[in-house]
């Protein structure tokens, strides 16, 4: 049977709304890992930090059975570009550590080596549900207990204006980076939250159709994708009876796999309550998640 | 309780055989198919590399008319239509993904001086978006970027999304288009070959890429003849990026066996992962000696007839020795002429008879990403 609750014991986040220039990361990972590996691209290093930072907050260390799911919408864009430009435009081989690396698993595969993982370890993508992706993974695995490490990785390419045009947004669309990390441990007695449910429909009607089918809670927060405007957020709220917004878009910062920073957020600012999170993709798929923070829940 | 098991009820496939199983029967018989060399001109000293290529024409819509003829095929065969095909879930493997399109693109922008964008299409979820288009398919799309085991991995996570009941039938591709990165980046580590593919050879000197999509639907076992996927595992070698070891490779191996539910005598033969790269040849080799000890089961290699297909090989290798069973026959792996005693294992040089059972099937990939599949044939 697929598991329905996913038990979350710890979690990391990093976002950073991108400036002029690219913040310097070398400091940072030095910061949280004791020995950094060397010619390691930004991606790898946004992954090595986030992960870095969920396994100091776990604790302890991780099993090495513990399984790696690494979300990410675009991977390693910038040296892919940049390896790009230097064949097509500088007429000039790659460098062999930097084609290795823009193999978006060679981050997952130092995160396992930092933190002693042998088990699955798997880079995975959906256009607009990323996050969404990998945790459907991580569901089928964990249906029989165990652990996992998932991570939604994101990064930006210098210049940002040919990145907003890449990714098909507004000139003056404010672009980030992220790293967003949660520890799933099926065995945790005393889990900080679950993820309850994690549904995908074709279109936005089956899902309200399907989710105001369920008696949600007055108190429980709804929070809208980027897929989804603020019409459609007031929408969806009136449909399934809900009153409360969790805005987690405020600062109007994009990176791919959002969704999971939306997550993070909440168990940040919440020390209980309940969220349901809907995102719509641009096929007008709708994929719906919901997360419990410091309530017990007894699986029925 | 037994694991409910996972049938492969159709396959589609494009390499550079041609299209259809059994355009590619002659070359698999004979264990080996003549890479072309390709003149490559965009670095500031000319290359020729050998490259196993689909013929056919170019351009940026090359890679939806592969896509169209692979997934095309095995719709067709699963008979697949419907509400089944509309709730079906899509799994890509790739390596490069459409980084081929996006260099044909940004060349074009380039040559008429356009603000050319180096890879104007990003973003891992393209293909399958464009498949779930295109076949007006509204389940799941899952895209997996684990290098050359890329689309093992989808088969083996489109099996337990299917045995766990989450979904009724996976479309799962296999894909890889000719893109300049891939080629010239594996110039760069030397790992090309000059003579050509000589998988566990002891006069093996790398490894000879090459492109194609292969399609697979999945689907609840309904008995009979045909094949299924009764296993498998995914594990990560962290002692290095790029060389597999022995240990790790015997490691995941076993727990694919274990997995199935086999114990490693029901294993009929080996479709080893058998790239012809000096290092990962032997540590496969000495990999399968440590789980396997005196009684090791006939091996092969698919990959000199269609080339490396990277990310894509999980899928169109699988499709290629399912198409050899099938016919009665386990392939022989071409180019061998004699054992390297460092390995002190020879893989087959000459077709036998296939029988029904259980087959393993390896993928290896950068990163440590090592997966087994356990398929078996019912004839």
């Amino acid at each position: 049977m697929r598991a329905e609750w996913l038990r979350i014991s710890a979690f990391s986040s990093r976002l950073w709304a991108a400036d002029t220039s690219a913040q310097v990361l070398g400091p940072l990972l030095k910061q949280v890992c004791a020995k950094p590996p060397r010619r390691v691209n930004r991606f790898i290093q946004l992954a090595l930090l986030g992960a870095h930072d969920c396994a100091a907050a776990a604790g302890s260390a991780l099993a090495p059975q513990t399984g790696l799911y690494l979300a990410t919408g675009q991977g390693n864009v910038a040296d892919t570009a940049r390896l790009m430009c230097d064949i097509q435009v500088q007429g000039e081989a790659p460098m062999p550590f930097t084609f290795i690396n823009v193999s978006s698993n060679m981050a997952g595969f130092y995160v396992a080596q930092a933190l002693g993982l042998e088990a699955t370890n798997l880079t995975a993508s959906q256009q607009d549900f990323s996050f969404e992706a990998a945790l459907e993974l991580a569901c089928v695995d964990l249906a029989e207990g165990g652990s996992a490490l998932l991570g939604a990785v994101e990064e930006c390419v210098w210049p940002l204006q040919g990145h907003r045009r890449r990714l098909g947004l507004a000139a003056q669309a404010v672009l980030a980076e992220g790293s967003h990390w949660l520890l799933l441990d099926q065995a945790d007695p005393k889990p900080l939250a679950y993820i309850e449910a994690l549904r995908l429909y074709a279109d936005e009607r089956q899902a309200l159709a399907a989710l105001s089918q369920q008696a949600w809670q007055p108190h429980t927060f709804f929070a809208a994708g980027v897929g989804l405007s603020q019409e459609d957020a007031r929408r969806c709220m009136v449909a399934l009876g809900l009153t409360q917004r969790f805005d987690y878009l405020q600062d109007g910062a994009y990176h791919d796999s959002l969704s999971a920073y939306a997550l993070c957020r909440f168990m940040q600012t919440h020390e209980r309550g309940r969220l349901l999170h809907l995102n719509r993709g641009r096929d007008g798929r709708v994929y719906a998640f919901s997360l419990v923070v410091g309530e017990p829940i007894t699986p029925g | 309780m037994m694991k409910r098991s996972v049938s492969i009820q159709g396959r589609g496939i494009v390499s550079t055989r041609g299209r259809g199983l059994s355009a590619q029967l002659s070359a698999l018989r004979a264990g080996l198919a003549e890479p072309s060399s390709l003149s490559l001109n965009d670095l500031q000293e000319p290359r020729a590399l050998l490259y196993y290529p689909v013929t056919g024409e170019g351009g940026a819509q090359r890679l939806s008319r592969l896509l169209e003829a692979a997934v095309s095929d095995a719709l067709d065969e699963a008979a697949l239509a419907g509400e089944d095909l509309r709730d079906c879930a899509i799994f890509v493997g790739s390596s490069s993904m459409d980084v081929g399109v996006s260099e044909t693109v940004f060349a074009q922008a380039l040559a008429q001086g356009d603000e050319a964008l180096a890879l104007p299409l990003s973003g891992y979820g393209n293909i399958a978006a464009q498949v779930a288009r295109r076949f007006s398919i509204t389940g799941l799309q899952l895209t997996f970027n684990t290098a050359c085991s890329a689309s093992a991995n989808a088969l083996l996570y489109g099996a337990k999304m299917i045995r766990a009941g989450r979904i009724r039938h996976a479309l799962v591709l296999g894909v890889e288009d000719f893109n300049r990165v891939s080629a010239y980046g594996f110039d760069s580590l030397m790992l090309s070959s000059t003579q050509g593919l000589r998988p566990f050879d002891r006069a093996r000197d790398g490894l000879v890429l090459g492109e194609g999509v292969g399609a697979v639907v999945l689907g609840a076992e309904v008995g009979g003849a045909g094949f299924s996927l009764r296993g498998g595992a995914n594990r990560c070698d962290t002692a290095s990026a790029t060389n597999a070891s022995a240990e790790q490779i015997a490691q995941v191996m076993a727990q694919a066996l274990a997995d199935a539910d086999i114990a490693a005598s029901d294993v009929q033969a080996i479709k080893a992962h058998g790239t012809g790269t000096p290092s990962n040849d032997l540590a496969e080799a000495q990999g399968m000696r440590v789980l396997f000890s005196d009684a090791l089961p006939a091996f092969t290699s698919i990959k000199p007839v269609i080339g490396h297909t990277l990310g894509a090989c999980g899928v169109l290798e699988a499709i290629c020795f399912s198409a050899c069973l099938e016919n009665g026959f386990i392939p022989p792996t071409g180019n061998f002429s004699g054992i390297d005693e460092a390995m002190n294992a020879a893989p087959l040089t000459q077709a036998i008879d296939a029988r029904g059972g259980d087959y393993l099937l390896n993928f290896f990939g950068f990163g440590g990403n090592n997966s087994s599949l356990v398929m078996r044939y019912a004839c």
